[in-house]
């Protein structure tokens, strides 16, 4: 199969001025990552806080520039394309859905604001296209003027996904898409996000601290530190044989309700 | 996972919760004392100012040296004609006071539009771009913040000299910087939400970023300060009027009146009192006011 997203040595730096007077230093937040997303499967990307997912999935979605290396869409260049192509193919999903939805605008408005800056049909074709999202989402249709303080978290992130899916992109980059639910809430959206995904043959990059959450999701999972990857394997294999120390250690960093019986060994 | 899904047919989901947004806020306005009383004195003093040729008794510009300085209602020998007296030159006090509620008024809201569209133009600006930008505006700020804001006016209207327009364009080029500073620490705030982040990978174009992710989550402090600055900029013109500089005479601004007044303080103090009450007032229902907004409309208080 051929990867629909792909990063080529994938560079991203920050200068870090250290003082006056003493010359600005490089943080590689992102340091040479190449992978590769095959069309409708899930890549997990999971690694510790700061260690340059986030940084990653900007690049992904155009709003950082990569320092170097390329990133390939359908094999093409990504720079190629305007960020409104890109916007169109790549879509994001937030952690916090408390603070990716305007608290000044409706759900209507909200979801159908891809619509309006592509200039894709006419309002009445908006009215019609925000039901059916919301409804594929799984959020009623009274909700359409409703602002998103009105809603609980688990209804906003089914906006946020209705959001994301409006422009019928090709991948979607979900960044954490549960760390701020409720856990009873967690297992609703990501449900929600795999019916989608098989309804519509998306293509997923699930950035995860839930090593549970990935190992469930995911059909292979790339595993990052300080910048790099330095594991990217099948699931279970990874699961079941994890090569790299890092790995390892972060496998068996997982709390378990009897660390007696499940405790993997190093 | 269909169970929120769950549609109410009876009830109109367009118009329902819509309408009972505007009733929460209706509600919370008017559960608020400040915003009734600031409201309620000001709209009474701009109706005033805009039927001010229908409300004043007299001409305020016809002199009737027979008949000056005559005291007000509730001093004796007062003239019924006359219900706050005349001034020295026996012009009616009342009638002059309404028709110079139109040129406090005037000058506090121009001002503050003006000032508000240079300081939120520069503030955003600053607050979403940053960096460089950023740097260079902070120093225009902080070059604006070290002048002292009476000094600069009164150079300026002595150079050009004193009309109503002048101290308008003089006040507003001088009293953007609460707006700069107020904007520009908001709009940072509200850059690094994701809903920001969601609309640039959605390929909004900046200026659609801006005005509609940025600006309608920090419009509520422009409203707040422009309130402030409507009260500083009266209390500016009437202290420029004070010292001459202000509006010229015969125009009735309550800050001139003041300054004719002061001729007269030790025998006839109500002179200086009435355009100094009036101004008072005025000034406290637009605080009042302000206050108020800011307290129903700060968006963590929304429901």
């Amino acid at each position: 199969m051929t990867p629909i997203l792909e990063t080529v040595d994938l560079e991203c730096s920050f200068q870090i001025s250290t003082g006056i007077f003493s010359p600005k230093k490089a943080l590689a937040a992102v340091n040479g990552v190449s992978v590769q997303l095959l069309k409708g499967q899930v890549l997990g990307l999971v690694g510790e806080s700061g260690c340059g997912k986030s940084t990653l999935a900007k690049m992904l979605l155009g709003l950082q520039k990569p320092t170097k290396g390329n990133i390939l869409f359908d094999g093409q260049p990504f720079e190629r394309l305007s960020q409104f192509e890109r916007a169109a193919r790549v879509q994001p999903i937030f952690q916090d859905p408390y603070s990716s939805l305007n608290p000044r605008k409706t759900i209507f408005e909200i979801i159908t604001l891809p619509l309006s800056v592509h200039k894709v049909g006419t309002s009445r074709d908006w009215l019609q296209k925000a039901r059916e999202m919301m409804d594929l989402c799984g959020l009623a249709s009274r909700y359409l003027n409703s602002y998103p303080s009105q809603l609980s978290g688990g209804q906003r992130q089914r906006v946020a996904i209705a959001r994301a899916l409006v422009m019928k992109p090709e991948v979607v980059i979900c960044d954490e898409p549960t760390s701020a639910l409720d856990v009873s809430v967690q297992s609703q959206i990501l449900n929600l996000l795999m019916d989608l995904k098989n309804e519509l043959g998306l293509t997923y990059l699930l950035i995860s601290h839930n090593l549970a959450v990935v190992e469930h999701l995911a059909d292979r999972v790339a595993v990052m530190y300080f910048g790099e990857i330095v594991e990217n394997e099948d699931t279970e294999q990874l699961f079941n044989k994890p090569n790299h120390e890092y790995t390892k250690k972060l496998l068996n960093s997982v709390l378990v309700p009897d660390p007696s019986r499940f405790a993997r060994s190093v | 996972m269909n169970d929120i899904s769950a549609d109410h047919p009876k009830l109109d989901p367009e118009n329902a919760l819509r309408s009972n947004l505007t009733k929460h806020l209706f509600r919370r306005i008017s559960a608020h004392n400040s915003i009734l009383i600031g409201g309620g004195v000001l709209s009474a003093i701009v109706l005033m100012a805009l039927f001010a040729p229908l409300l004043a008794p007299h001409d305020p510009f016809a002199q009737d040296l027979s008949r000056r300085l005559l005291p007000p209602f509730w001093m004796e020998d007062n003239n019924p004609k006359h219900i706050l007296g005349t001034d020295n030159l026996g012009r009616d006090y009342l009638s002059r006071l309404i028709y110079g509620a139109q040129i406090s008024l005037m000058i506090g809201v121009c001002t503050a539009i003006i000032s508000g569209i240079i300081g939120s133009a520069l503030g955003i600006t600053a607050g979403y771009f940053g960096g460089r930008i950023d740097a260079v505006i902070t120093f225009i700020i902080t070059t604006r913040l070290s002048m002292p804001i009476v000094l600069v006016a009164l150079a300026v209207v002595a150079l050009v000299g004193g009309s109503l327009h002048a101290v308008i364009l003089v006040l507003g080029f001088l009293l953007w910087d609460r707006y700069a500073v107020v904007m520009r620490s908001a709009t940072q705030q509200a850059r690094n939400m994701d809903y920001v982040s969601a609309a640039r990978a959605i390929g909004c174009p900046t200026w659609r970023v801006v005005l509609s992710e940025i600006f309608p989550n920090v419009v509520n402090n422009l409203i707040v300060i422009a309130t402030f600055e409507v009260a500083h900029a009266i209390l500016l013109e009437a202290s420029l009027s004070f010292l001459g500089l202000g509006v010229q005479p015969p125009d009735p601004s309550w800050g001139l009146m003041i300054a004719e007044g002061k001729e007269f303080l030790l025998f006839d103090p109500w002179v200086i009192t009435i355009p100094g009450i009036a101004l008072s007032i005025l000034v406290l229902a637009v605080n009042m006011l302000g206050d108020g907004i800011r307290d129903v409309s700060a968006p963590e208080n929304r429901n």
